[in-house]
């Protein structure tokens, strides 16, 4: 854009997909299928969580381990073959109440009658020494997927909310040692989850202690922390962080759609948001589960809800005579 | 058909005496990635793997919508690796047939041909099956010329010719997204009307693309090697003649395996199970997940999403109750 004016605008496409991540590229493989002209904005391959996870295991039909970036690179590229336009800008608004409604990105316009978003979440938006070289590598964001990957192993467990320490249980059925570095004295958790943390027998729970580096070159090799007690460097080999929570990525939208607790997107059950023609999909919603299979499903059902929509049809529903 | 066994015989699965976390009842898509998510979080778990191993793929020449695979993939292909990776992560497996389950007793009782087995949850996968016409040819094309899936298999008849059999909303709806792809999509209706809502009825009539035949049944499905046509017969008149067509596709409604949960899960009007976001059913520690409890979607993709979402709540229920143990 060169002073607030777009370099282009495309004609109108069916289907404008922003973010390119398993549920984005899938949503458009079934919309570019289904022949509607399709389009994914995306700021690139390892721009989104899975783009940056390491080692995949749990997508179902890949056998062994693919990294995120492979996963996500096949995605899109099934979603090009069937004619899906892979764009790599990054979109910096939206106009959601023109019809067609637009998409605005640094190099231009895309104009879409129906718009899915997939822009999925990030970290905070400040790291923590060493964790940004670390991803991946150690550090990790989510337990049901990296888990298995520290079995035997000491980790540590940063937060102090209901997720960190559900995640920090699913840890201990691995790791050998939990370490639980709240940086608050107390922990803002329902009372059963805190309690059965610190009564956990493979837990160290360490109230208001601060992380001051991950330490470590290619791999994870310890943390190192501060306390009233001083600092000291535990010998880790796994850092799960939930600091704030994962950042559900909106602030584009500006407002055009009503968002729940901490900005994320709240949809029915065919992914529509409030504004029809609209679908939400992936780690950008309210409920979401981090994982590439779900976020994949549903950018499929999204896709085929788009589908309907743009073809004035009603809601998807069975007609079968029993 | 596919026609593979499971890769090693499972010694490991233990009947009765043994109480497992989670038994799977299924082996398709969405039971094997079940499977997967419950293995990989150490859930002491049984597949009950049906009559086909991998599911509805493995009746599937090519998958071209499974995302991951750009090339597209051979469907008995995709079925096997969902085997194995459940294999891999430790998952006991058996081929057998449930007959039986019993979900107001804890553990639950789920009996097969060969034994008794308990659990502490239950994750039901076992799919629905499209409703067949049951007549000559139909067995050999299916999956390779006969389907009943257009959003799966519309793309592979581009400029060709394709029949539609049935007349309510989905044969309907169908016929017309199949427009986009074949030159001319012939409809073929029991009757001298559709059933589907009117406003698809007019839609349909309005596309020059489409063609009814009515009062008429599928009698044969046609071709040496691949579909080359249908015979229909003339229920009023009695005369049968010959349709020229590249491909069929059967929309005379599905039908979910859930007779032997009937009156002890709470299903809908169709006989799916009723399920929330979660994959929970009406009984708590019960949880569904792939066609079984899915009228409208139907992808592998769906069904997988939907088996990682209730493995992943079974894992939160076990959590919750303390006499549940983690294999170590």
């Amino acid at each position: 854009m060169i002073g607030g004016i777009p370099l282009f605008t495309t004609p109108t496409y069916d289907v404008v997909v922003i973010g390119g991540g398993p549920a984005g590229a899938t949503a458009a493989l079934y919309a570019a299928r289904a022949r509607l002209k399709t389009v994914v904005i995306d700021k690139g391959l390892t721009a989104g969580s899975a783009g940056k996870a390491r080692q995949i295991t749990n997508f179902p039909g890949i056998p062994g381990t693919i990294s995120g970036a492979e996963l996500v690179r096949r995605i899109r590229e099934q979603a090009a073959s069937f004619g899906a336009e892979l764009v790599n800008d990054k979109v910096l608004r939206v106009d959601l109440s023109t019809d067609p409604r637009e998409v605005w990105t640094g190099g231009g316009v895309y104009r879409g009658k129906a718009v899915i978003i997939a822009t999925g979440s990030m970290g905070r938006s400040r790291y923590l020494p060493g964790e940004e070289h670390l991803v991946g590598r150690g550090v990790s964001y989510c337990a049901t997927c990296d888990a298995a990957f520290f079995r035997g192993r000491e980790v540590a467990v940063v937060g102090d909310n209901d997720e960190a320490i559900e995640e920090a249980l699913t840890l201990t059925r691995f790791a050998t040692r939990v370490h639980f570095l709240s940086p608050t004295r107390d922990l803002r958790a329902s009372p059963d989850l805190a309690g059965e943390l610190t009564a956990h027998p493979s837990v160290v729970y360490r109230p208001a202690t601060r992380v001051e580096e991950i330490l470590g070159q290619d791999r994870v090799e310890g943390v190192r922390i501060a306390s009233a007690e001083g600092t000291e460097v535990l010998p880790v080999a796994g850092v799960f962080l939930y600091l704030q929570g994962n950042v559900p990525i909106t602030d584009f939208l500006e407002g055009q759609l009503p968002l729940g607790e901490g900005g994320c997107l709240l949809v029915d059950e065919n992914f529509q948001t409030a504004v029809p023609g609209v679908f939400a999909v992936g780690d950008a919603l309210c409920r979401h589960l981090k994982q590439a299979v779900v976020a994949a499903a549903e950018g499929a059902i999204a896709a085929m809800a788009a589908d309907r929509y743009l073809r004035g049809r009603p809601q998807l529903r069975p007609d079968w005579s029993k | 058909m596919l026609d593979f066994k499971l890769t090693a015989p499972q010694p490991e699965a233990r009947p009765s005496e043994e109480v497992y976390d989670l038994i799977i009842l299924g082996g398709g898509p969405a039971g094997l990635t079940a499977a997967i998510y419950a293995g990989r979080a150490r859930i002491h778990t049984l597949v009950v793997v049906g009559p086909l191993p991998g599911g509805q793929p493995a009746n599937t020449d090519i998958v071209e919508n499974f995302p991951g695979f750009p090339e597209g993939i051979d469907g008995p292909d995709l079925a096997r690796r969902f085997v194995a990776q459940a294999e891999r992560f430790g998952v006991h497996l058996i081929q057998d047939t449930v007959t039986e389950v019993d979900l107001s007793v804890r553990p639950f009782v789920v009996r097969t041909d060969t034994a008794t087995w308990r659990a502490h949850t239950l994750i039901i996968a076992m799919g629905a099956v499209p409703r067949r016409l049951g007549v000559p040819g139909e067995d050999r094309f299916f999956g390779r010329g006969v389907s009943a899936c257009a959003t799966c298999d519309g793309f592979f008849y581009r400029d060709k010719r394709v029949v539609v059999v049935g007349g309510g909303d989905s044969a309907v709806i169908e016929g017309l997204y199949l427009t986009r792809f074949a030159r001319e999509v012939i409809l073929i209706h029991r009757r001298d009307q559709l059933r589907a809502t009117q406003i698809h009825q007019e839609r349909a009539f309005a596309n020059p693309k489409m063609r009814f035949v009515w009062n008429s049944a599928v009698e044969e499905i046609l071709g040496e090697k691949t579909v080359t046509g249908v015979r229909v017969r003339n229920l009023k008149t009695g005369e049968t003649s010959v349709i020229e067509a590249d491909g069929v596709f059967i929309y005379i409604g599905m039908e979910p395996q859930t007779e032997l949960f009937r009156g002890q899960l709470e299903l809908d009007e169709y006989g799916y199970i009723v399920t929330d976001r979660r994959q929970r059913t009406s009984v708590p520690g019960v949880y569904a997940a792939g066609d079984i409890q899915d009228p409208l979607y139907r992808q592998l993709v769906v069904a997988a999403g939907t088996g990682a979402i209730a493995a992943m709540e079974v894992e939160k229920y076990l959590e919750m109750y303390p006499q549940n143990h983690y294999e170590r």
